[in-house]
């Protein structure tokens, strides 16, 4: 595997004493300089260490990642005194969102990936927007992009009225309720924090649009805590 | 005891340092194994020193590339999760620390052996750990964007530049390694579900092991490719030193036979030198004892004409025989030495130069030798000579003696025929023919009584004679004479002949009219 391996002096007997001056010096340097066959002992146990550091690294990483937010119960009938519902026969998809959340970005992008996959979904996304920051905070590049999806209605929520009402505490908390204004979901459409890709969030909420039922109907969400002094999220 | 413990550590120790010195002398191999196992054992070193450098330049493009990566992430970090929300407080988000600090643990000891230990094989392999878990990293802080997996088919590639398949393998065990893990205790990090078939692991391996089958398979070949190089290489090379040699040996012969060359011209030139001052000197000594020896030979012969005179009644017939024959020696050696001083003064004195008509010059010799020519009915046939250049008297001399010594030895019963010509050489020929062409060549021929050919060089030898005294006169000087005259210009004289059959010489003089000899 070594490339001085092969030109082990021992290896060339026949060279090295026949008096070939160039080969024979161009030999014997290369011996000299080879390092030995074997690495190093404290080169192994270094690299050992490295490896032990950065598994438990990716370790932390994917604990964080894959801790949860809170999951709040929401009402189980759409709530009285929320904006109106769609016409019958389609179901209300909700969702929390903090503006500035850069998880969020993957609930979002979720979201549009479900709404591409169904017709007869309605989303309104709650943009978190307190009184106390400046105008238009809660314009971002996620305000943007959930504007962009199809039926989707971006709505500022000013201090968190909505939010309250739904009783939502997470970013990218997701609740379904059906054309009777019945819960039928509740929960995060991302695997992880921060995680695009295929969740069971998404699978259930695009199986309940299609089919009515749905092997979950609530999974774990994962983003930034929508109230201040909140433990949850971060 | 301890004595020889130490004296054996001492002998292993030299064996292992220089095994050269101590290895016991081989067996020489044939010519052709020997060069065989030579063009081998280079195209090896050549091979190894190759992919030596090649691991060495990617585990370096690595370090750096690892530096970039490192700070991508952690600008990643910052554009894509700056801060972490609470309603209105914010902090720093993790992935920031993450991209600082889990991205430092990743890249530093790949990028640590890259720059110092650059060709080892634990270097090139704990890279393609390290740029694995950078793929892993980088896709994490992007939020496991597809686009982002690029990364791992991206870095096999990179990998791949290293053309050892084993680093490839390394990466890829890591990349399977890291889903069955993950799947195992994070499967919603990988799948996005809880619960997952037990080899959907295998799936997303599978890719990367086909994009693997391609990258080993282009390395393996690549290789081969280099392997075959190393060995043209060293085929190229021991060619090269074998010209080399070739030409240094041939130089060194050249050079060993220029310097003698140069000795040898130097000897000549000095044996040269030497000849001339001692023909010089001789020539001054015959001059010098020719004229002194006029002066005593002049007294026995007016004193032996005087004994005559007055003694001619007293003496008795045999001493008037002794008397004769003493005059007659006295007037041979006159004949001698005015012959020996007419050679010696060839080439010595003040010469009249300039074009001379031979065919005119040979005209005159013969209307002056005509009362001769008639007594013996000799006819002499003169052709278009050329106009050479010369003094007069001295190119006179020459077919003087040459038309006399004709005369002399002729056929008693046969009328003597003089041919005196220019021999013209064939057009164009050898070398030999140009050199020819640049002198005249002026014949003579009889139809004497010629002479044996083995006597060509010896006739033109001063006081040679190829008869006796009692058959032909003569001082035995007169084709030296001839042959001094032609060598002054430059020229030569050589003799062609066999007996009874006449004989033909031939004169040779510069058709410049220019030579050393007429300086």
């Amino acid at each position: 595997m070594q490339w001085y391996i092969d030109v082990d002096p021992k290896n060339f007997p026949t060279l090295l004493n026949l008096g070939i001056p160039r080969i024979r010096d161009t030999y014997v340097a290369k011996v000299a300089a080879a390092p030995p066959r074997r690495p190093d002992v404290r080169q192994l146990l270094l690299v050992s260490l490295w490896l032990v550091t950065a598994t438990s690294g990716f370790f932390f990483v994917l604990r964080y990642e894959t801790s949860p937010g809170t999951l709040a119960a929401p009402p189980k009938t759409w709530p009285e005194g929320a904006f109106a519902r769609p016409a019958s026969g389609t179901y209300s998809l909700v969702m929390a969102v903090h503006p500035h959340c850069p998880c969020s970005r993957a609930s979002i992008a979720e979201l549009s990936s479900i709404m591409s996959h169904s017709g007869n979904l309605h989303a309104y996304v709650l943009f978190l927007s307190p009184r106390k920051v400046a105008s238009n905070w809660e314009r971002t590049d996620l305000w943007a992009s959930a504007q962009s999806i199809p039926r989707t209605t971006a709505i500022a929520d000013k201090d968190g009225a909505l939010l309250a009402l739904f009783n939502c505490k997470t970013s990218g908390q997701t609740l379904l309720y059906d054309a009777a204004g019945n819960l039928k979901f509740n929960g995060g459409i991302t695997s992880a924090r921060g995680h695009q890709g295929d969740n069971a969030g998404r699978d259930a909420i695009l199986a309940f649009a299609r089919t009515g039922i749905a092997r979950h109907a609530e999974t774990l969400v994962f983003g930034c805590g929508l109230k201040d002094n909140c433990k949850n999220g971060k | 005891m301890l004595e020889t413990k130490r004296e054996t550590q001492k002998e292993e120790t030299a064996d292992r340092t220089d095994p050269l010195v101590e290895a016991p002398p081989p067996q020489q191999p044939p010519p052709e194994e020997f060069l065989q196992l030579r063009v081998s054992e280079r195209a090896d070193c050549l091979f190894h020193e190759q992919q030596l450098q090649i691991y060495k330049r990617t585990d370096r493009w690595f370090a750096f590339l690892m530096m970039a990566q490192w700070a991508a992430g952690i600008l990643t970090a910052l554009l894509i999760s700056p801060r972490a929300w609470e309603g209105t407080q914010y902090s720093v988000h993790p992935h920031v620390w993450i991209a600082v600090f889990l991205g430092a643990a990743i890249s530093s000891i790949p990028i640590a052996f890259g720059l110092t230990m650059p060709g080892k094989a634990i270097t090139r392999h704990t890279i393609a750990i390290g740029q694995m878990l950078t793929s892993a990293l980088l896709i994490h802080l992007t939020g496991g964007r597809i686009e982002t997996h690029f990364h791992v088919f991206g870095s096999l590639a990179l990998l791949s530049f290293y053309r050892d398949w084993r680093v490839l393998v390394t990466a890829s065990t890591i990349v399977g390694a890291d889903h069955l893990l993950r799947g195992i205790y994070f499967p919603q990090s990988v799948y996005g579900v809880d619960t997952i078939e037990p080899f959907r692991w295998l799936e997303h391996a599978g890719w990367v092991a086909f994009e693997d089958a391609f990258l080993i398979r282009s390395n393996i070949e690549s290789i081969k490719e280099m392997k075959n190089i190393a060995q043209r290489q060293a085929l190229l090379e021991l060619t090269n030193e074998i010209v080399e040699a070739t030409v240094r040996d041939r130089t060194a012969e050249l050079v060993q036979r220029a310097e003698e060359l140069e000795h040898l011209n130097a000897r000549l030139v000095e044996s040269e030198r030497e000849l001339a001052r001692s023909n010089k000197e001789l020539e001054e000594f015959a001059y010098v004892a020719s004229h002194d020896l006029q002066e005593p030979l002049r007294k026995i012969s007016s004193f032996s004409d005087r004994l005559q005179s007055v003694a001619s009644q007293v003496l008795d017939d045999e001493a008037k025989d002794y008397l004769k024959r003493m005059q007659d020696a006295a007037q041979r050696m006159r004949a001698m030495i005015d012959a020996l001083l007419n050679l010696s003064r060839v080439g010595r004195g003040e010469r009249d130069l300039g074009p001379v008509d031979l065919r005119k010059l040979t005209e005159d010799i013969v209307s002056d030798l005509k009362s001769n020519l008639s007594a013996c009915k000799a006819r002499v046939e003169i052709s278009d000579l050329p106009v050479v250049y010369g003094d007069p008297i001295e190119l006179r001399q020459l077919f003087v003696n040459l038309i006399g010594n004709s005369l002399k030895f002729r056929h008693k019963d046969v009328e003597p025929v003089i041919s005196i010509f220019t021999d013209k050489p064939n057009q164009g020929a050898s070398a030999l023919d140009s050199a020819r062409n640049s002198m005249h060549r002026i014949c003579v021929r009889d139809n004497g009584i010629g002479f044996d050919s083995e006597h060509k060089e010896k006739i033109f030898a001063i006081f040679q004679r190829l008869h006796g005294r009692g058959q032909y006169e003569g001082s035995g000087i007169g084709l030296a004479l001839c042959k001094k005259i032609a060598q002054s210009y430059g020229g030569n004289i050589t003799a062609e002949g066999a007996p009874g059959d006449g004989a033909t010489f031939t004169v040779t003089l510069p058709r410049n009219g220019r030579s050393e000899g007429n300086k």
